[in-house]
C-alpha cells in the first residue's frame, strides 16, 4: 500500500512558496472523485463534475451532489474550457511543484533575500512550462505584467492582434501566416491550412495555435461523437426477459436477477455514455473490463455474506473448523434435551413394538400428536449422535458442502425433540436409528 | 486518467487521507484507517467544542465505508459513549440526515465528521435517540441537561493514544 500512497493532492501546494495554488488545484478537481476532472460536464445548475461521476450520481439519486437540485443525465453538456485548463495544469504541475518546493528549501538555506523576485521568476517559468508554444512575444508581456491572471492576458493578446494588423500585413485566415494584402488571394488558392513555424516578425499570438488545434482535432473527434449514447430505459415497463435480451444485444453479461440486470445496465450506460463524452474515447474492451471490476466490487460478484455458504467452491472444512463451537453447542443442546424424557422410555418401548413400517410410523405421528412426547427415540440417542458426528466428519472429507452439516446438526437437535420426517420415510422403526443418517445424505 | 475511473472507493479514500494529513481537521484529534490492509474501516477521535457542555471531551468513532462510496454515505458510530439527544447512548448510532437521506457524494469523511461535531451543539431533541436527555431539553431544564452532559463527557472520555 505504501507504494501507491503518494497520491497527488491539492494540499501538496500548502507547504511550498506557491500555497495560493492550493485553491486553484482544488477548483480543478471533481467534488465526487476528488481527482482532476476527467471529461468535465456541466449540469443545468452550473456545477462541473467528471462525466462518469455525475452520471453515476444522477443514476443513483437524480440530484446534483453540490446543490441538490434535480437534473438529468441527458441535460449534461461538455465543459471544454475546463478540460483544456485541467490538461495544461496537469502537464505543468510536476515542474511547477518541484520549483515551488525547491524555492522553500532555498529560502530555508539563505534566509529570505530576493524572495519576491524569485517568486516572480517562478511564476514566469511556470507559465512557460504550461504551454510549449512560441513564447517570444509572451515573454515580454509576462515580464511587463507578471501579476496578471490569465483572463486579462487573453484580452491583451486579442488587442495585440488588432494592432498588428495595422502594420500593412494581413493574416491568412486558414494558416495564419502574415503576408502582404495583395498576395493573400493567390496564397489562399493554394493554402493547405498547415501553419508553418513562424519566422521573422510573424510571431503568432497565443490564441492562434489553439484555433489551429481545434481545426485539426475536429475530424479526429468525429468518430467519438458518432458513438451513439445509450438511452435510459424505463425498467419497470420491461419484462425480465426483454431486459436480458437488451443486455445480450449490448454485449454485456446477462446473468442474474432482474435487480442485478438493472444495476448492470445502469452502470454500463454510465460507462458507455461518459466514454462518448470523452475526447479520448476508450475501446469497448476496456469498458467491459471496467464493468467487470464493477461487477466484482459492487455488482453480482460483490461479497455477500449470506451467499457465501451457497457457493460451489465453498470451503466446507474451513467452515466446519471455524464454526466448530456452534456445532458443538448444538450437539450439547441435543444431549441436554434428551435427559428429561428418559422416564417415558418404558412406554416408548411398548409403542415401538406396535410399529413395523415407516408408513405406520407416519400415520401414527399424523394421527396422534399427543403421543409425540412418548415417541422420543431416547435410548438410541447416544449412538445417533456419535453417528451424526461420524457422518459429519465423513461428509467433510468427502467434500460435501457444510450446508448438509448444518442440516445434520440441526437434525441432530430435531431428532431428540420432534419427529424428523425425512428420516422416517423409508426405514422401519427399529432400523431408524442406524439408517436415519443415511437418508438425508443419500438423497 | 483511467485511474479516476476506478470502481472501488480506494483511490478516493487515499486521496482523502492525504488531504487530511497535510491539512488536518480542527474537529479531530486523529483520523485514519484501522489498519493498512483494510481501507474501508476507519477510526477517528473527535474533540468537544470549546465553550459548550462537550468542552474537553474526546470520543472515538467507528467509520465503515461501503463499497459504493461516495455514492453511499459512510456508516459512522460513536464507540465512546456520549450523552446527546440524537445519539443512542448504548449503540452509538447517530441520527443525522447527512448520514442517511441527504448524503451527497461531494461530502468527505472529514466534512462528515465536522458535521457530526456541529450536531453536538445543535441537537434536535424532537427526533431523539436518547430519550432521557432529550426530555430534559424539551422541558427546558438546560442546567440539568448540561450537568448530565458534562458528567458523561468527563467520565466517558476516550483516553487511548492521546496526542494532544
Amino acid at each position: 500500500m505504501n507504494s501507491t500512497y503518494d497520491i497527488p493532492d491539492s494540499t501538496d501546494w500548502l507547504k511550498t512558496s506557491l500555497s495560493a495554488f492550493e485553491p486553484l488545484e482544488a477548483a480543478l478537481r471533481c467534488q465526487v472523485c476528488k481527482d482532476f476532472y476527467d471529461t468535465p460536464m456541466i449540469t443545468t445548475c452550473s456545477h462541473t463534475f467528471c462525466s462518469l461521476c455525475i452520471r453515476r450520481c444522477l443514476a443513483s439519486d437524480g440530484k446534483c451532489p453540490i446543490c441538490r437540485s434535480s437534473d438529468q443525465a441527458d441535460k449534461l453538456r461538455k465543459n471544454g474550457a475546463v478540460q483544456e485548463i485541467v490538461d495544461s495544469f496537469q502537464a505543468a504541475r510536476p515542474a511547477a511543484l518541484k520549483l515551488a518546493r525547491e524555492d522553500v528549501a532555498l529560502r530555508e538555506e539563505h534566509g529570505a533575500p530576493k524572495r519576491m523576485l524569485k517568486r516572480k521568476l517562478d511564476d514566469t517559468d511556470l507559465e512557460e512550462a504550461e504551454e510549449q508554444r512560441p513564447k517570444q512575444s509572451r515573454r515580454t508581456r509576462s515580464q511587463n505584467r507578471v501579476q496578471d491572471s490569465s483572463p486579462p492576458r487573453l484580452e491583451v493578446i486579442d488587442l495585440d492582434e488588432d494592432y498588428e494588423d495595422d502594420n500593412g500585413l494581413v493574416k491568412c485566415p486558414v494558416c495564419n501566416i502574415r503576408m502582404k494584402e495583395e498576395s493573400i488571394w493567390s496564397h489562399l488558392d493554394k493554402c493547405d491550412g498547415q501553419s508553418k513555424p513562424s519566422s521573422g516578425r510573424n510571431s503568432r499570438s497565443r490564441s492562434t495555435p489553439s484555433v489551429t488545434n481545434l481545426l485539426q482535432r475536429t475530424p479526429e473527434k468525429e468518430p467519438a461523437s458518432a458513438l451513439a449514447r445509450l438511452p435510459q430505459l424505463n425498467y419497470s415497463l420491461l419484462k425480465e426477459n426483454a431486459l436480458r435480451k437488451k443486455l445480450q444485444d449490448l454485449g454485456i453479461p446477462a446473468l442474474g436477477s432482474k435487480q442485478l440486470l438493472i444495476k448492470r445496465h445502469v452502470e454500463w450506460g454510465n460507462l458507455w455514455n461518459s466514454n462518448c463524452d470523452s475526447a479520448r474515447p476508450r475501446t469497448k474492451r476496456e469498458l467491459l473490463k471496467d464493468l467487470d471490476t464493477w461487477e466484482r466490487s459492487q455488482g453480482g460478484g460483490a461479497p455477500n455474506p449470506a451467499a457465501v455458504v451457497m457457493k460451489k467452491d465453498f470451503d466446507g472444512n474451513g467452515w466446519a473448523t471455524s464454526n466448530k463451537s456452534q456445532f458443538d453447542e448444538l450437539i450439547a443442546n441435543a444431549r441436554r434435551k434428551r435427559t428429561p424424557v428418559e422416564k417415558v422410555e418404558m412406554k416408548e418401548d411398548a409403542v415401538d413394538k406396535m410399529e413395523t413400517t415407516a408408513a405406520e410410523t407416519r400415520e401414527f405421528y399424523d394421527n396422534s400428536n399427543l403421543h409425540n412426547d412418548l415417541r422420543r427415540p431416547s435410548e438410541g440417542n447416544e449412538d445417533a449422535l456419535s453417528i451424526i458426528r461420524e457422518k459429519a466428519d465423513q461428509a467433510n472429507l468427502d467434500g460435501l458442502t457444510s450446508r448438509s452439516i448444518v442440516n445434520l446438526a440441526s437434525r441432530a437437535n430435531a431428532h431428540v425433540n420432534t419427529v424428523d420426517e425425512d428420516v422416517f420415510l423409508d426405514a422401519p422403526r427399529d432400523e431408524f436409528i442406524g439408517n436415519s443418517l443415511d437418508s438425508p445424505l443419500h438423497n | 486518467m483511467s485511474s479516476s475511473r476506478s470502481q472501488t472507493p480506494t483511490k478516493r479514500l487515499l486521496n482523502e487521507l492525504q488531504t487530511y494529513q497535510s491539512d488536518p481537521n480542527d474537529a479531530l484529534v486523529e483520523l485514519g484507517p484501522v489498519s493498512d490492509n483494510e481501507l474501508t474501516h476507519w477510526t477517528a477521535v473527535m474533540k468537544g467544542v470549546p465553550g459548550t457542555a462537550y468542552e474537553g471531551g474526546r470520543w472515538k468513532l467507528d467509520i465503515r465505508i461501503p463499497s459504493n462510496y461516495p455514492n453511499a454515505p459512510p456508516e459512522v458510530k460513536f464507540v465512546t459513549r456520549i450523552c446527546h439527544p440524537n445519539v443512542n447512548f448504548k449503540t452509538g448510532e447517530i441520527c443525522l440526515d447527512l448520514l442517511k437521506t441527504s448524503w451527497s457524494p461531494a461530502y468527505t469523511i472529514t466534512t462528515t465528521l465536522t458535521s457530526i461535531q456541529q450536531l453536538l451543539t445543535s441537537a434536535e431533541p424532537d427526533s431523539p435517540l436518547n430519550v432521557d436527555i432529550a426530555q430534559l431539553f424539551r422541558l427546558g431544564d438546560f442546567v440539568g441537561a448540561e450537568a448530565l452532559i458534562r458528567y458523561y463527557t468527563e467520565s466517558e472520555r476516550w483516553e487511548g493514544r492521546q496526542s494532544v
